[in-house]
């Protein structure tokens, strides 16, 4: 994958706890084939998983009959990955702490170059863009 | 699909002739890993189990919820006086559970040996 084109692999899992090693694993290969560090693939699993547990416990809230969708967008020098769940949302959003601005932009961690959304519309996700780093 | 947890107990002595109890532990260890980790943990005697390290070497994955079980472990550790250190960890969750904070209740070192050199 030297020339690498846009390109995405998706994935879908059931809501039941340790289906989120599925996706770890199917993002840590793509993230290998990219030449991704392995100390950036270590940090890319953690995320990845963690963002499944989210969706399968409080997303989708261990429904089996609902699944969650890994989408995984690779381009030249990044990966993005976005984790779909088909739970409802918040019915109203806590209001924000007052520290914060009053429309808060979504937050990126310097870490992991997260990015998260309240959920809206029956769905809530978490995506993430990890530069490729060699 | 999670990989059960499995644990042992071992009794050593240090170099200055203390008892140490280490709990090795196997497997995955998430939100299923109570009594693995926690069962195992409480299975000890406080008042002899003074020292005790953890071996992390045969786990492969540990996530939020195995962390958490591991604070918990910690925190009722420390309020029993009793001294943890933790070994084996990979690289990746020496770092995770630095950031977590886990080193104000547990010493991190990558062998049993140095781990219990440092007691």
């Amino acid at each position: 994958m030297n020339d690498i084109k846009p390109t995405s692999v998706e994935v879908r899992l059931p809501s039941r706890m340790g289906f989120e090693k599925v996706a770890m694993s199917t993002a840590a290969a793509v993230a290998k084939l990219m030449g991704f560090r392995d100390e950036r693939i270590e940090d890319l699993k953690t995320a990845v998983a963690e963002a499944c547990i989210n969706a399968i416990e409080h997303g989708n809230r261990l429904n089996e009959g609902l699944s969650v969708g890994v989408v995984l967008s690779a381009d030249a020098d990044s990966l993005e990955v976005k984790v779909i769940d088909d739970g409802k949302g918040l019915k109203t959003l806590p209001p924000p702490p007052q520290h914060r601005q009053k429309n808060p932009r979504p937050r990126r961690s310097p870490r992991h170059g997260h990015v998260s959304h309240p959920g809206s519309g029956g769905r809530s996700g978490v995506g993430g863009r990890h530069q490729r780093q060699k | 699909m999670q990989t059960e947890t499995k644990s042992r107990v071992d009794q050593l002595t240090s170099p200055a002739g203390h008892a140490v109890t280490v709990l090795r532990f196997e497997g995955d260890i998430a939100s299923t890993s109570k009594d693995a980790v926690l069962g195992a943990y409480q299975a000890q005697p406080k008042e002899t189990a003074k020292l005790i390290l953890l071996d992390f070497t045969k786990v492969e994955y540990i996530n939020s919820s195995g962390i958490a079980l591991v604070i918990q472990m910690l925190i009722e550790a420390a309020n029993s006086g009793q001294k943890v250190y933790a070994f084996g960890l990979s690289p990746h969750f020496t770092k995770v559970f630095t950031m977590v904070g886990i080193t104000k209740y547990a010493g991190l070192f990558p062998t049993q040996a140095e781990a219990i050199a440092a007691l």
